[in-house]
C-alpha cells in the first residue's frame, strides 16, 4: 500500500499520475491512497480518470481542536482555558492546526505572566484576559508571519544611506530628481496623473542614479567603497539584468526604511514624492 | 472542249438560250417541240434511235405538263379546276410539302424509309396526274390557262431537256466512221497547230534574247568610251597644271639660291678680312711674350746658382754645432744614472709601508661587516619574534570572537536538541533562525564553531539549485563526518545514517537570502519526515522569512537567535589591542574604526587592518631593536634616526628652554646629542617609562569605563572603543566630557562609590592613592529609594498619576538623604572627585606628549590600505594608464570614447583613435 500526500503537487510531472492510476491493473496487490487539499473534480482538470473511492475528512470541531492542542501542555496551568480563548478569537481567521499550535506556544507564557508576577491569581480569568488582550492583538497582526521581535537593524553608516538612496530611486520618478536633490531645484509641484509608484511597487533604475542620489543625500566627503553586492546578496536590493546594463531596485518596505533613516536621523518623508503611510 | 467545238444544228438554236425567258416564249417553244417531233424521228434510219427519240419527246411533254401544275392553291385554281383534278393537285402539293420537310430533316439517317415512301408516293401521284391530264384535254387547257407563269427552276429544267434531245438526236444521226474520221483529222490538226506554236514561241524568245544582248553591248561600249574621254581630259589638265607649278617653283628656288650664295660670299669675305687682322696681331703678341720668358729664365738660373752656394755654407756651420752638443749630452747622461740608482731604493721602502696599511684596513672592514651582519640578524630575529608575538595576540582576538559566539551557540544547540518534544503528534520541523549580522565573512567563524559540536551531524547548504543536489550534498557532508563514502541522491540514505548514528542532523542554510524559496519549501517537506532532522537558517532580517508560503511556514517551529553584536565583539578586540605591546596611534585607529562603522561592519576586515598595521610597524621601524637589543648589537647609524624623532627634538627644545639657568643639566643634553652609548641607556629608561605609561593609561581607561557603567542614563555612556579613540586623540582627563562624567558621578551614593573604588584598586597598578581615599569614606548604609507599588492598577490614567506621584516622592527622598549627610559627605565627595580628576589627568595623557612614543605607537598612514576605492582606482587607471604601464592600451581609448559618446561606440572611431595614438608615439 502506498500513500501519496499532496498530489496536487504531482501535476508538475504529467506522466506520473496516469502511471499511478493504472498501476493496479498491472499489479493488483498494490493499493494507492492519495491525500489532497483539493477535491477530485478540481484535480480532474489535469487527470481525466474515473473517480476513485473518496473519503472526506471533516475539519476538526472546536472541542477536537482543544483536545489536540491540549496534548502540548496537559500539565500546564490553566492551559485548557487559554487554548479555548485563543481558538475562539482566531477561529474566524484560521483553523490551521500548526498555526494554532505555534500561537499557543508563543502566547502562553504571556498569558500566565501576570500570575507568575503575582499581579493576578489563577482564578481571576477576566483580569487575565484583559492583560492578555494586547498580546493577542499583536499575534493577530502577525498571523502566518514569524516576526514577533523587533530588533534593531545593524548596517554600516554609509550602507544605510545607500539603502535609503535606493528606496528613493525606486519610488521617486527620475524626472523629479532635479527638484529633490539639487540645492536650487525648482520647488513647484506638478501633479502627475499617472499611478502612484507606491502602489506599483519599486522600479528598477541605474546604479549611476543610485550613486548620484547617495552623494546628494549624504552631503559629506565621499567615502571609498560601497558594498552594493552585499545588499543584493541580502536581498535588500534586487538586481535586474537588462541585456545592456545592470539595474537595481529596492526590496525593503516603507517601515524598514523608516527605521533605517531614523537611526541615521534622516527625514526621508521630505524626499519622497506622492507617498503616504499605509 | 471537244464538245464545245461541236457545231449545233439549225434547229437546236432555240430562243430558250436566253436564261430568263418569258412564259410566252416557253409556250412557243412547247409548241415547237410538238411540231418538231415528227421531223426528229423521220430522219432517223435506225428503229432503236427512233424509239429513243420518241421516249425523249414523251418525257418532254410530261415535264411540260408538270410544270403547268400550280404550286399554290388559290381561289382561282379551285374555281377553274374541279373534282379529281383539284384533289390530285392538292395531294401533289401536300406530298411536295412533306418531302421538303423530310429533306430538311435530312441529318437523321433513320428517316430513309420515310424518304423512300414519300418519293414512291410522289412518283405514283405524278404518274396519275400525267395520265389524268393527258386523257382530259379540257383540264389541260384549263391548266394552261391557269399557269400563266412558270417557276424559273422548271423552265431551266425544260430547257436542259431540250438540249439533251438535240444532242441525242445529233449523236444518233452520225455514224461511227464519220465520227472516227473527224476525230483523227481533228487530232492531226491539233498536233500540227501545237508544234508550230511551240516553234514560234522558241524563235521569238531567241529573238528577244539577241536583241537584249545587243543593246547591252552597245551600252557598255558607250560607257567605256565616255569614261576614257573624261580621263583623257583630266590628264591633260593635270599635266598642264604640274608643268606650270614646277616651272614657278624652280624659278623661285633658283632666285633664292642665287641670293643666298651672294650673301654667303659677302660674309665669308668679311671673315677672311678679320681673321687676317687677328693673325697679324697674335703673331706680334707672341713674339713679345717669348722675349719676356727668355729674360725670366735667365734670371732664375742665376738665382739657383746663388742658393746652392748659400746651402753649402750653412751646412758647414750646423755640423760644427752638433759636435758641441754631443759632448754636453754625454756629460749629463752619466749624472742621470747616478740619480736613478738612489730612487729605486726609496721605491722599495714605500711599497712595504703601503702593504702594511692595506692589511690593517682590510682587517678593520671585515670586523665591521661581521658586526653589521650580527646587527641585522639580531634585528631580524627581533622583528620575527615580534611578528610571531603579535600574531599570537591576534589569534587571541579570534578566540575572543569565537568565545563570544559560545553563548548563542549553546542556546541554539539546546533548542535544537530538546525541541522535539512537540513533535509527538504533528509533523513539524524545528528551525533555529539565526540573525546573523550584516557581514557575511564574519559568520564563518560562527558556523565553524557551531559545527564543532559532536552531538550533531551538520550539513551546510550553499549555492545549490535543485533538490537533487541538496540531497546529494547533505548525504556527502554527513557521510564525510562519519568517514564514509557516499554521494547518493536518495534521501532515504540520509535517514538511514541518522538512525544508525542516533545523532541529530542539522541542515544549515547560512545565507537564507540567497536560497531559492521554492526549493526551501520543498526541502522543508522533505526534512519533516524525520523527527531528528533540524533546520538552521541564517538570515539578515526576519522579514525575509515571511516571504515563505504559509504552508511551509506553519510547518516550522521557529525560534530566533541573535549572534553576538559585532560592535560588542569590537569592544572586546579593542581591549585586546590596548594590552598589546604594539600600540595604534590615533590616525590609524580612527581610519580602521571609521572603515568599520561607515562601510563594512566587518570584524574580519577590522582584524586584517590591524594585522596590516602590525606588519608595517614591525617591518617598517628600524628602531624596534632599541627596546630589546643591547648596545653592542645595535646598529650605530640608527642613533641618528633616534635623534631625528619629533618627540626627541621637542624634548631637547623643552630642556634647553626650561633648564637654561641651571648649568648642570646642559652637559647631559650635549651628551645625548653626541654620545651614542649615553643615548642608548637614556632610551632604555624612556622605554621602560613608556611601558609604565601605557599600563597606567589602560587601567585609567578601564576605571573610566567602570565609572560610566554606574550611570543610570545612557546619554553619557560611551563604549570602550570610542573612549580609547578619544583618549588617543587628546588628553581625555582635560575634556569637558570627563568633567561632566565626574559631575554625574558625584550624584551616586557613597556605598556605590566605595564599592567602585574598591573594584578600581584591583585594576590599578599603583593602589596607594585609591586605598587612601577608600579609608576616608565612612561606612554608610545603602538607602533604598525603590518604593514598589504592588497594587494592581486597572485604569491607565490612574496608573500614570500614581507613577508621577511616586516619582516626586522619590525625588524628595533623594534630596532628603543628601541633606542628611551633607556636611561630611560633601567634603568627602569633593575629595573623591578631585582625586579622580587628578588621576585621570595624570594617566590619560595623550601619547604624543610622551618622549620616544614613536617606538611604541604606530602612527603611519593606513588610509589607502584600509579604504580601498576600487571604483575610483579603476577609473583613474582607465583614464591615465601611463601611471601604471608604459604602452598605450586600446581599452583606455575605448573608455574615453565611452565617456564621450555613451554606450554605442563606432568600431571605426576606436580604430582610428588607436591609429592616431600609435602614429604619435612612433614619431616621438
Amino acid at each position: 500500500m502506498q500513500v501519496f500526500d499532496q498530489i496536487e503537487e504531482l501535476d508538475i510531472e504529467p506522466n506520473v499520475f496516469p502511471f499511478l492510476m493504472k498501476l493496479h491493473e498491472i499489479q493488483p496487490q498494490i493499493q494507492i491512497i492519495f491525500i489532497s487539499f483539493l477535491k477530485w473534480n478540481l484535480l480532474q482538470k489535469y487527470f481525466l480518470y474515473p473517480q476513485p473511492l473518496t473519503v472526506n475528512f471533516q475539519k476538526y470541531s472546536r472541542d477536537e481542536t482543544i483536545q489536540i492542542l491540549m496534548l502540548d501542555g496537559k500539565d500546564f496551568m490553566k492551559y485548557e482555558q487559554f487554548v479555548g480563548l485563543v481558538i475562539d478569537s482566531i477561529s474566524s481567521v484560521t483553523t490551521n492546526l500548526n498555526e494554532l499550535r505555534y500561537l499557543c506556544s508563543v502566547l502562553y507564557p504571556k498569558y500566565i505572566e501576570p500570575i507568575k508576577e503575582g499581579k493576578a491569581t489563577a482564578d481571576q480569568s477576566s483580569k487575565l484576559f484583559t492583560l492578555f488582550q494586547r498580546h493577542l492583538q499583536v499575534a493577530f497582526n502577525n498571523l502566518f508571519l514569524r516576526t514577533m521581535n523587533d530588533k534593531k537593524i545593524e548596517l554600516p553608516y554609509y550602507t544605510k544611506f545607500l539603502l535609503i538612496a535606493s528606496f528613493l530611486g525606486s519610488f521617486n520618478p527620475s524626472r523629479l530628481d532635479n527638484r529633490f536633490f539639487t540645492k536650487g531645484g525648482e520647488k513647484k509641484i506638478i501633479k502627475h496623473k499617472s499611478k502612484r509608484q507606491q502602489l506599483l511597487g519599486p522600479k528598477a533604475f541605474d546604479i549611476e542614479r543610485l550613486l548620484a542620489i547617495f552623494y546628494s543625500i549624504l552631503d559629506q566627503e565621499i567615502p571609498g567603497c560601497f558594498d552594493i553586492s552585499t545588499l543584493v546578496n541580502l536581498r535588500l536590493l534586487i538586481k535586474v539584468n537588462n541585456h545592456l546594463n545592470y539595474k537595481i531596485k529596492c526590496n525593503v518596505g516603507y517601515e524598514f526604511i523608516l527605521i533605517v533613516s531614523k537611526s541615521v536621523s534622516f527625514d526621508i518623508s521630505k524626499y519622497l514624492y506622492d507617498f503616504t503611510e499605509i | 472542249m471537244a464538245a464545245q467545238a461541236v457545231p449545233f444544228s439549225k434547229n437546236t438554236i432555240l430562243p430558250s438560250i436566253k436564261r430568263d425567258n418569258s412564259s410566252f416564249e416557253i409556250d412557243n417553244a412547247a409548241n415547237q417541240v410538238s411540231l418538231d417531233d415528227f421531223s426528229y424521228s423521220s430522219k432517223l434510219t435506225n428503229v432503236e434511235s427512233q424509239r429513243i427519240m420518241a421516249v425523249l419527246q414523251e418525257i418532254q411533254k410530261k415535264v411540260y405538263l408538270m410544270g403547268l401544275i400550280p404550286e399554290i392553291m388559290d381561289k382561282k385554281t379551285s374555281t377553274v379546276l374541279t373534282g379529281d383534278a383539284l384533289a390530285l393537285i392538292k395531294e401533289a402539293s401536300m406530298l411536295e410539302q412533306k418531302y421538303k420537310q423530310i429533306i430538311e430533316q435530312r441529318p437523321y439517317e433513320g428517316q430513309s424509309n420515310d424518304i423512300k415512301e414519300t418519293t414512291k408516293a410522289i412518283k405514283v401521284l405524278t404518274r396519275t396526274i400525267c395520265r389524268y391530264f393527258l386523257q382530259n384535254q379540257n383540264n389541260m387547257l384549263k391548266l394552261r390557262y391557269l399557269k400563266s407563269n412558270k417557276s424559273p427552276i422548271i423552265a431551266q429544267f425544260e430547257h436542259r431537256l431540250q438540249e439533251i434531245k438535240t444532242l441525242v438526236y445529233d449523236r444518233l444521226r452520225t455514224t461511227v466512221e464519220e465520227e472516227n474520221q473527224k476525230q483523227d483529222q481533228l487530232s492531226l490538226i491539233i498536233a500540227k497547230e501545237q508544234k508550230t506554236s511551240s516553234e514560234v514561241k522558241a524563235l521569238r524568245e531567241e529573238l528577244e534574247k539577241a536583241k537584249k544582248e545587243r543593246s547591252g553591248e552597245i551600252n557598255k561600249r558607250n560607257d567605256i568610251i565616255r569614261r576614257l574621254k573624261e580621263e583623257l581630259r583630266d590628264i591633260k589638265q593635270q599635266a598642264e597644271e604640274t608643268t606650270r607649278k614646277l616651272e614657278s617653283k624652280s624659278k623661285q628656288k633658283e632666285d633664292l639660291d642665287i641670293k643666298a650664295s651672294k650673301e654667303k660670299e659677302a660674309a665669308l669675305l668679311l671673315e677672311i678680312e678679320t681673321l687676317k687682322n687677328q693673325l697679324e696681331a697674335d703673331v706680334i703678341n707672341h713674339r713679345e711674350e717669348e722675349a719676356l720668358a727668355r729674360k725670366k729664365k735667365f734670371k732664375i738660373e742665376c738665382e739657383v746658382e746663388n742658393w746652392i752656394h748659400k746651402y753649402d755654407q750653412d751646412l758647414e756651420e750646423k755640423q760644427l754645432e752638433i759636435d758641441d752638443i754631443t759632448v754636453l749630452f754625454l756629460e749629463e747622461k752619466s749624472h742621470l744614472d747616478e740619480l736613478q740608482g738612489q730612487y729605486a731604493e726609496l721605491q722599495k721602502e714605500y711599497e712595504i709601508i703601503q702593504e702594511n696599511k692595506r692589511k690593517l684596513e682590510e682587517k678593520k672592514r671585515e670586523e665591521e661587516n661581521i658586526k653589521a651582519k650580527l646587527n641585522a640578524a639580531a634585528t631580524l630575529i627581533q622583528k620575527i619574534w615580534r611578528g610571531y608575538y603579535v600574531r599570537r595576540e591576534i589569534q587571541r582576538k579570534k578566540d575572543i570572537i569565537q568565545a563570544h559566539h559560545q553563548n548563542s551557540i549553546k542556546e541554539i544547540s539546546e533548542f535544537l536538541y530538546n525541541a522535539n518534544e512537540l513533535r509527538s503528534h504533528l509533523p513539524l520541523l524545528e528551525t533555529a533562525i539565526v540573525l546573523t549580522g550584516y557581514n557575511r565573512s564574519d559568520h564563518d567563524s560562527f558556523y565553524s564553531k557551531l559545527m564543532e559540536n559532536p552531538d550533531f551531524l551538520f550539513a551546510k547548504l550553499t549555492h545549490l539549485t535543485s533538490l537533487k543536489d541538496i540531497v546529494k550534498s547533505i548525504n556527502q557532508q554527513i557521510s564525510n563526518n562519519l568517514e564514509l563514502e557516499s554521494s547518493d541522491y536518495d534521501f532515504q540514505k540520509v535517514l538511514e545514517i541518522q538512525q544508525k548514528t542516533g545523532k541529530h542532523i542539522i541542515v544549515i542554510i547560512p545565507n537564507f537570502e540567497e536560497f531559492n524559496l521554492n526549493l526551501l519549501e520543498k526541502l522543508v517537506q522533505l526534512l519533516i519526515q524525520s523527527q531528528k532532522i533540524k533546520l538552521l537558517i541564517g538570515t539578515f532580517t526576519l522579514d525575509q522569512i515571511n516571504s515563505l508560503s504559509p504552508r511551509a511556514l506553519n510547518s516550522l517551529v521557529t525560534k530566533a537567535f541573535q549572534i553576538e553584536n559585532s560592535k560588542e565583539i569590537l569592544n572586546e578586540i579593542t581591549r585586546v589591542i590596548m594590552d598589546l605591546d604594539f600600540k595604534l596611534g590615533y590616525n590609524p585607529f580612527k581610519a580602521i574604526l571609521d572603515n568599520f562603522n561607515l562601510s563594512f561592519l566587518s570584524i574580519e576586515m577590522f582584524r586584517n587592518s590591524i594585522k596590516y598595521c602590525l606588519m608595517s610597524y614591525c617591518f617598517g621601524n628600524p628602531l624596534l631593536g632599541l627596546m630589546e637589543l643591547d648596545y653592542d648589537s645595535f646598529e650605530k647609524d640608527s642613533f641618528q634616526l633616534v635623534r631625528m624623532l619629533p618627540s626627541f627634538k621637542s624634548f631637547i627644545n623643552n630642556e634647553i628652554k626650561t633648564i637654561s639657568e641651571e648649568e648642570d643639566s646642559k652637559p647631559q643634553i650635549k651628551q645625548l646629542l653626541t654620545d651614542d652609548k649615553f643615548l642608548f641607556d637614556w632610551v632604555k629608561v624612556r622605554v621602560k617609562e613608556l611601558h609604565e605609561y601605557t599600563r597606567d593609561f589602560n587601567s585609567a581607561l578601564l576605571v573610566f569605563e567602570k565609572m560610566q557603567s554606574l550611570f543610570s542614563t545612557n546619554s553619557l555612556k560611551r563604549p570602550i572603543r570610542i573612549l580609547y579613540l578619544d583618549a588617543l586623540k587628546s588628553n581625555l582627563g582635560d575634556t569637558d566630557y570627563c568633567k561632566s562624567c565626574l559631575l554625574l558621578f558625584r550624584k551616586l551614593q557613597l556605598p556605590v562609590i566605595k564599592q567602585f573604588l574598591l573594584d578600581c584598586s584591583l585594576i590599578v597598578h599603583d593602589k596607594s592613592g585609591f586605598l587612601e581615599i577608600i579609608n576616608e569614606i565612612p561606612d554608610v548604609e545603602m538607602i533604598d529609594v525603590e518604593q514598589e507599588d504592588e497594587k494592581y492598577i486597572i485604569k491607565e490614567g490612574l496608573k500614570r498619576v500614581r507613577q508621577e506621584l511616586s516619582s516626586t516622592r522619590k525625588r524628595s527622598q533623594l534630596d532628603l538623604s543628601f541633606s542628611l549627610f551633607e556636611n561630611e559627605d560633601e567634603q568627602i565627595l569633593s575629595k573623591i572627585i578631585t582625586f579622580l580628576s587628578n588621576y585621570f589627568t595624570a594617566n590619560l595623557k595623550n601619547y604624543s606628549s610622551i618622549v620616544m612614543n614613536e617606538l611604541l605607537f604606530f602612527d603611519g598612514n593606513v588610509n589607502k590600505a584600509v579604504k580601498a576605492e576600487p571604483r575610483a582606482v579603476v577609473q583613474t587607471a582607465l583614464k591615465y594608464p601611463q601611471m601604471y604601464i608604459d604602452t598605450i592600451v586600446d581599452t583606455n581609448i575605448l573608455y574615453k570614447l565611452y565617456l564621450e559618446c555613451g554606450r554605442l561606440i563606432n568600431l571605426q572611431d576606436w580604430f582610428e583613435a588607436f591609429k592616431v595614438l600609435c602614429k604619435h608615439e612612433n614619431m616621438e
